[in-house]
């Protein structure tokens, strides 16, 4: 059974402090649970930080907040990323590697492959979550 | 907040980014390459030895530079990546296209 070892959220604004937070909340997590191996760390960071500066870009001009959500367990890391607004077209793709001189694009396909990562939508309030799963590998 | 140093050596152009290499840093790296192309300085290479950590971004600067020093006759080489930026070079497979020298000597002799 996995037990629940630390959680850390915030809501930050859409601009690039935001990114220097998200690696500042991630460093504080490390704090709480330091014998993550580095490998999980350097995985999970990437994946979560594709994903943050991924949710900045999409905002850029709209001014909204959006939530980070950190959690780690026994057996795995979770983020949790939420923010407002219409269904992420990139997130309805494959998120597979784009060819090899191209120059952007690979953003969710190095977030997919870093961790697990599962993209939600709804209506109703309109809004989007990005889930990233590491499981840890000792 | 990242910063970057250049030193020019020879007929090449060393590019020193220190911090971060991600979606914030990114395009001053472009830039700084693109600059050095229309200066005719087509030879580069980035020392990752000073970036903590990089992201897609990040090596995507690195490729639009790739790209845009070997249409101009050059090339792109980096050196000295720690190992994150190896673990983004090795989960993107771009390995082959961006070979990781063990030091800035060695990624400047190469042809």
């Amino acid at each position: 059974m996995s037990t629940a070892l630390a959680h850390l959220r915030a809501d930050l604004h859409s601009d690039a402090a935001a990114l220097d937070e998200t690696h500042r909340l991630i460093e504080e997590l490390w704090d709480k649970v330091p014998l993550v191996p580095d490998r999980d760390r350097v995985l999970f960071s990437l994946a979560v930080a594709e994903i943050a500066a991924n949710v900045i870009e999409h905002a850029r001009g709209e001014g909204w907040l959006w939530e980070l959500d950190l959690s780690a367990w026994s057996d795995r890391l979770e983020a949790c990323i939420r923010h407002p607004g219409p269904t992420v077209e990139q997130g309805l793709g494959t998120w597979a590697m784009p060819e090899e001189l191209a120059d952007s694009g690979r953003g969710l396909a190095l977030a997919n492959a870093a961790s697990s990562l599962r993209y939600f939508h709804k209506t109703d309030p309109e809004g989007n979550e990005w889930l990233v799963v590491r499981m840890l590998t000792s | 907040m990242t910063s970057f140093a250049t030193e020019t050596i020879g007929t090449k152009l060393v590019v020193r980014p220190l911090g971060r290499l991600d979606l914030v840093s990114a395009p001053q790296l472009r830039d700084i390459i693109t600059s050095s192309v229309a200066n005719g300085v087509v030879g580069v290479v980035v020392d990752l030895h000073g970036v903590d950590f990089m992201d897609s971004s990040g090596l995507g600067a690195m490729i639009n530079g790739l790209k845009a020093t070997r249409q101009a006759g050059g090339n792109l080489r980096i050196a000295r990546p720690a190992q994150q930026a190896l673990v983004v070079l090795d989960l993107t497979m771009m390995q082959q296209i961006l070979h990781p020298y063990a030091s800035v000597e060695e990624a400047l002799a190469a042809p």
